[in-house]
């Protein structure tokens, strides 16, 4: 009993399981455990969406769809949808649900490029917090609005080309193609379908009852409150567990140039799951004059990249239409790499969204309203004047 | 005669190799203060993690801005 005492006392004091790190030690695992539980139930709550969306609609999701077959009206559904739940992840990841139940991949383009306009909503409201110091709100204005911008002249690019060519459409196949083995999406090995297969079924067993179609959309509606949950909380723990590991990243890219910036802003969108919480972030170093516009913009284009990785990850483990969940997925990272390849890449389009944040910036700082004008008009008005006029159509 | 013009072709020259020598000392030494400062600002990152955080206050708070501003004017 002597000896056991001593040898305790004996042990370093951080080892020692009582002592406030072993305690810390634990919480952490502990988030860790919730991230990794969570995780599992946004790739269950998605092909919730998949069952759910197939079961209800039967082979008629094309004809269900039919309002948002033109691009436009898709366009707007994902920036109203997105702005309105404030994660662009979410719809994302929705839409690949919706895609694997037999929503046509043409349709759901243009709503994945609605979605990266919405999301950008998020970071101009942080903004408005610095509404008290004029130069300091111009600052905090641009650097969120340059998110938008960017955004924007992306869909100006390739929304023609993806109607006129289907370019997105073909490179999502082709790069899905590479990871689905004749339609039957690596079935052998998809340990992660496998182990989310017996939620998704206990749901679908709970709503037999109900018949297809209430049966279905039950399941639609459970798949989409538990991926709103499910990314909500990551992201509350993520941010929380990978500050340090955030802040180290950002450190290594100080000085280093715009690759590094681009990078960088990948990388912590990856850890935080939230390419809102990126973006955010700039604005308060942006808003303080430490960094500046040119300097922040790279992350922002990083966080585009990404917030891809959760759909992504949705779509390895979907039941229904696998090769076309994937390639939703895939369109969504071609897309968000391929506005940074030309917008970035091409030195006469590189600061065209720069030089209109600055200006808005300006504007906005010397007449407030322009900023509530601004935030209503490109979120929420001139997406449902075009939705109403697309309707009449 | 101004000045400049009375000063030889050499001496011009070394004012022109000291001048850019100086410039460029003062250019890194700027690059390497903001480096410093966004170091610095960086340090707080837990912070900015929170007000980075969107909230209904925002918003409160700036419509409330707009209201004064408002009545302040009229």
């Amino acid at each position: 009993m002597h000896v056991e005492s001593r040898s305790a006392e004996a042990l370093p004091k951080e080892h020692s399981p009582s002592t406030p790190f072993a305690t810390a030690d634990r919480k952490q695992l502990t988030q860790w455990l919730m991230v990794a539980g969570l995780i599992y139930l946004l790739i269950c709550a998605v092909g919730l969406i998949g069952s759910g969306f197939k079961s209800a609609t039967g082979d008629q999701a094309k004809e269900m769809f039919a309002f948002a077959t033109n691009p436009f009206a898709g366009l707007v559904v994902g920036t109203v949808a997105t702005a309105l739940i404030q994660s662009s992840s979410t719809v994302t990841s929705i839409i690949v649900g919706l895609v694997a139940g037999g929503l046509p991949v043409s349709v759901a383009v243009p709503m994945v490029m609605g979605a990266n306009i919405g999301t950008s909503i998020t970071n101009t409201i942080v903004s408005l917090g610095h509404v008290r110091e004029k130069k300091e709100f111009a600052r905090a204005f641009s650097a969120a609005t340059v998110h938008d911008f960017f955004n924007l002249l992306s869909v100006v690019i390739f929304l023609p080309l993806e109607m006129a060519f289907g370019l997105l459409e073909k490179i999502g196949s082709f790069l899905a193609g590479l990871f689905v083995v004749e339609n039957a999406s690596m079935n052998g090995l998809n340990f992660v379908k496998a182990s989310t297969a017996p939620v998704v079924n206990s749901f679908k067993h709970m709503v037999e009852g109900f018949g297809h179609v209430v049966g279905g959309s039950l399941l639609i509606l459970v798949g989409i409150v538990l991926i709103f949950l499910s990314i909500h909380y990551v992201g509350k723990l993520l941010k929380r567990l990978m500050v340090g590991r955030a802040k180290e990243i950002m450190h290594t890219a100080i000085g280093k140039g715009p690759l590094s910036g681009i990078v960088s802003g990948t990388l912590v969108t990856v850890l935080v799951q939230s390419s809102s919480t990126t973006t955010s972030l700039m604005v308060p170093l942006a808003g303080s004059g430490t960094f500046g516009l040119k300097e922040i913009y790279p992350f922002t284009l990083g966080a585009n990249i990404g917030t891809c990785i959760t759909a992504l990850l949705a779509a390895t483990a979907v039941t229904g239409n696998t090769a076309a969940a994937l390639q939703i997925a895939f369109i969504h990272l071609t897309y968000n790499v391929l506005g940074v390849l030309v917008i970035y890449g091409l030195p006469f389009l590189r600061y065209l969204p720069v030089q209109a944040a600055e200006w808005l910036g300006e504007t906005a700082s010397k007449n407030k309203l322009v900023a509530l004008a601004y935030i209503l008009g490109v979120f929420f008005i001139v997406p449902g004047v075009c939705l109403g006029v697309t309707s009449l159509v | 005669m101004s000045e400049l013009q009375r000063l030889s072709l050499e001496k011009i020259r070394h004012l022109v190799a000291e001048t850019e020598g100086t410039l460029g000392e003062l250019k890194s030494e700027l690059g390497r203060r903001e480096a410093a400062a966004q170091d610095a600002e960086l340090d707080h990152l837990e912070e900015h993690f929170k007000n980075a955080e969107l909230s209904l206050g925002s918003i409160r708070d700036f419509i409330s801005y707009l209201v004064e501003q408002y009545r302040s004017k009229h």
